[in-house]
């Protein structure tokens, strides 16, 4: 006999993923419906009689007319055609209790279907504060099911929706995907059904100057609003490289305390060499980043929890509607100034399916924090430290210079997108701005959680993969005894470094940058250790010291244009492999993946070119 | 009068709405939200320094965010909403 099934189905922002933590804690599984990039989220709940259930949380969605990926896995679990997830055995209906006409209109549509159902009339304590008092037995009177009034966040009225769902819960799962034949139900007759419901239930409104409408006014408002924005992405921005360092500080102590445990251990040789240089500096060098991406994740799940998050996307909805794109790509931009993975994963919010589209292809021109050891390499070995005036040195203006080449590049590649590639779609913005909510730590540690397991979930397998494959063509073939070519000249990557010198010589490319290339596909920080190997300098297990004796070196080495056109060739390319990985997940098939890192190679080529060609004719 | 002059924190109801200005994946979506014939409305906030961003109104007790395009095709008048609802006349 098969587990019992529940699925928590509703309107988005009913609170239906905090009540859904609060049944099930921390027993839950995340994970992916097949073929689709649309979150399955699967918790264990024990009830009273020692029965487990499987709890499925569902995308939040408004009808079971989908629209978005993530209302079509909704209306696809409950009618029982979702590859991957049974038909449920029951459905808990999570109602907004201060939006009741509204939520009501699905909740019909759900009843409907014949299903065992139970209503968790959730956020009972926002409706008493917004001067609303209801009826929850006319609720249950009018539905004809049990109606449970909760307060997930606060984890009231738990006791007795579990009681509820024991009771309602048949004794079997169903072993037959049964086909529910849906009754065509006329849109106008359901709202005004619940209309006429609502009401009955209102015991009394005092309309009253809400919360929410007087956070708004400040938050909202014309001058005050983008001042409040941009002033916490600078708090977050400051926070995600800032707090940071200590942490960072110590994975990168931990990996060398691996490296020497093994070098201590196995003696010289392949397997040393593989594990060592391979793995735990490959690995580790995308690791290291998981601290910006836990402490960017905690301000966008806080934002998320409170409400903000919409807001932000409303006040952005001009700037990117210029640009063909929606408020709601905003988000998943900011991300990617992290780290692109994260970025892509977020426009699984976006529902128009061109808009997500354009967003994925852009995200990658955001400047991810990979970028920063390259550009503070070059910088430093490059560009003189002087002043330009009152607070502004050389140095600080060409960073802040190709951060903004990356914006800039972006929105425009939005916009010859949207003209070409990703013609179409209605590019609309039509949300709703959710009550502002006290959010609960525990729910944020609890998303935090699952990201960074997402996360090492990818560092152990295809970052792992592609290091170690990365790590054989800088090692193999080795030069024969007694031979003077340095090992990695004589390697495979070296050899295919010589194959790509004369397409990047053009543009002042040299072999040394050729070869620090390849690797820079696994992740683009890779390009520094790459680029100190060519050098033959002796590792040292201190970026810094490695950074500066290296930046000595390529000083000698490079002229000022060649190292002005790899930054640029760095604004716009190199992807890292994770990113096309993501993209292929995300977009479902290798056509986009293939064709974004076939436009940025293009841009970042035209990029370089340019720098290079115009700092040449200037003389430099 | 349509929504985007309605002036703003100014009681009104929806009179009526010219779906067919709207695609129908955003009609639909104002209707789930709330916005149809008789609902009561008030327009909150306009986004950006030069007050040409989106809308946001309060549609009934919910606040929604809209682009000009969808305000434009929504016709309110000001005043409560009619006491027997939204829709009577669907």
């Amino acid at each position: 006999m098969s587990a019992l099934t529940i699925a928590m189905v509703g309107n988005p922002n009913a609170g239906k993923s905090a009540l859904f933590n609060a049944l099930t804690g921390a027993r839950q599984k995340v994970g992916n419906y097949p073929g689709v990039t649309v979150e399955r989220k699967v918790g264990r709940l024990a009830l009273t009689d020692g029965r487990s259930v499987d709890v499925v949380d569902l995308p939040g969605t408004y009808s079971l007319d989908a629209k978005s990926p993530d209302e079509e896995v909704t209306r696809n679990v409950i009618f029982g055609y979702q590859d991957g997830e049974k038909r449920p055995d029951l459905l808990v209906i999570v109602l907004d209790a201060a939006n009741l006409d509204n939520h009501l209109r699905f909740t019909l549509e759900l009843l409907a279907l014949g299903l065992p159902s139970i209503v968790a009339l959730n956020m009972v304590d926002l409706a008493t504060r917004d001067g609303l008092e209801l009826d929850a037995a006319s609720l249950e009177h009018d539905l004809g099911v049990p109606v449970i009034p909760t307060v997930a966040v606060r984890r009231r009225g738990l006791d007795h929706l579990k009681a509820a769902i024991d009771t309602a819960l048949p004794a079997h799962a169903s072993t037959r995907a049964v086909q529910i034949e849906r009754v065509a139900q006329d849109e106008a007759t359901l709202r005004r059904e619940a209309q006429r419901i609502a009401r009955r239930a209102i015991v009394s409104e005092t309309p009253s100057r809400r919360f929410t409408g007087a956070i708004d006014s400040v938050v909202l408002h014309p001058i005050s609003g983008p001042i409040i924005l941009l002033a916490l992405l600078f708090v977050i921005f400051q926070a995600v490289f800032s707090w940071s360092e200590a942490p960072v500080g110590w994975i990168e102590a931990l990996l060398a305390l691996l490296q020497e445990g093994v070098e201590a251990v196995l003696p010289d040789g392949f397997l040393r060499d593989l594990i060592v240089q391979g793995i735990i500096n490959g690995v580790g060098s995308v690791i290291v980043f998981l601290p910006q991406i836990l402490i960017l994740f905690f301000f966008i799940l806080m934002l998320e929890a409170t409400g903000y998050m919409t807001r932000a996307a409303f006040l952005m909805d001009g700037l990117m509607a210029k640009v063909g794109l929606s408020g709601r790509a905003f988000i998943p931009l900011l991300s990617s100034f992290a780290c692109a993975i994260p970025g892509i994963m977020a426009t699984r919010t976006i529902s128009d399916p061109k808009d997500r589209l354009t967003t994925i292809l852009i995200a990658p021109l955001m400047t991810c924090s990979a970028r920063l050891p390259v550009y503070g390499l070059i910088i430093a070995a490059f560009i003189p430290q002087r002043t330009v005036g009152p607070g502004f040195n050389l140095q600080g203006l060409v960073m802040f210079g190709l951060y903004v080449a990356g914006i800039v590049g972006a929105l425009a590649a939005a916009v010859l997108l949207r003209l070409t590639v990703t013609k179409g779609g209605n590019g609309s913005f039509l949300m709703e701005l959710p009550k502002y909510q006290m959010p609960l730590l525990r729910d944020v540690l609890l998303g935090l959680w699952q990201r960074a397991f997402i996360f090492l979930k990818r560092a152990g397998t295809i970052i792992f993969m592609t290091t170690v494959v990365l790590w054989l063509l800088l090692s193999f073939p080795k030069p024969p005894a007694g031979s003077d070519v340095r090992p990695v000249d004589y390697s495979a990557a070296g050899r295919i470094a010589s194959v790509l010198e004369p397409v990047l010589r053009p543009i002042g490319f040299n072999h040394e940058i050729a070869l620090a290339l390849i690797p820079a596909m696994a992740a683009r920080e890779v390009a520094v250790s790459a680029l100190a190997t060519a050098n033959s300098i002796n590792e040292s297990d201190d970026e810094d010291a490695t950074a500066k004796s290296l930046g000595e070196r390529l000083q000698g080495r490079w002229s000022l244009p060649t190292a002005l056109a790899f930054l640029a060739w760095f604004v716009f390319a190199p992807q890292c492999i994770s990113t096309i990985a993501v993209t292929k997940r995300e977009t479902n098939g290798w056509r986009w993946p293939l064709f974004m890192v076939g436009y940025l190679f293009v841009l970042a080529y035209a990029a370089a070119g340019i720098t290079y060609w115009t700092a040449v004719a200037a003389g430099l | 009068m349509r929504l985007t002059s309605l002036n703003r924190n100014l009681p009104a109801y929806v009179d009526s709405v010219d779906w067919s200005a709207l695609p129908d994946a955003d009609g639909k979506r104002l209707r789930e939200l709330g916005l149809c014939e008789g609902a009561s409305i008030e327009l909150l906030h306009r986004a950006g320094f030069t007050g040409r961003g989106a809308y946001s109104c309060r549609v009934g007790r919910m606040t929604i965010a809209m682009r000009a395009s969808h305000a434009d095709a929504i016709s309110v008048r000001t005043g409560p909403a009619p006491a027997n609802g939204p829709d009577t006349e669907a």
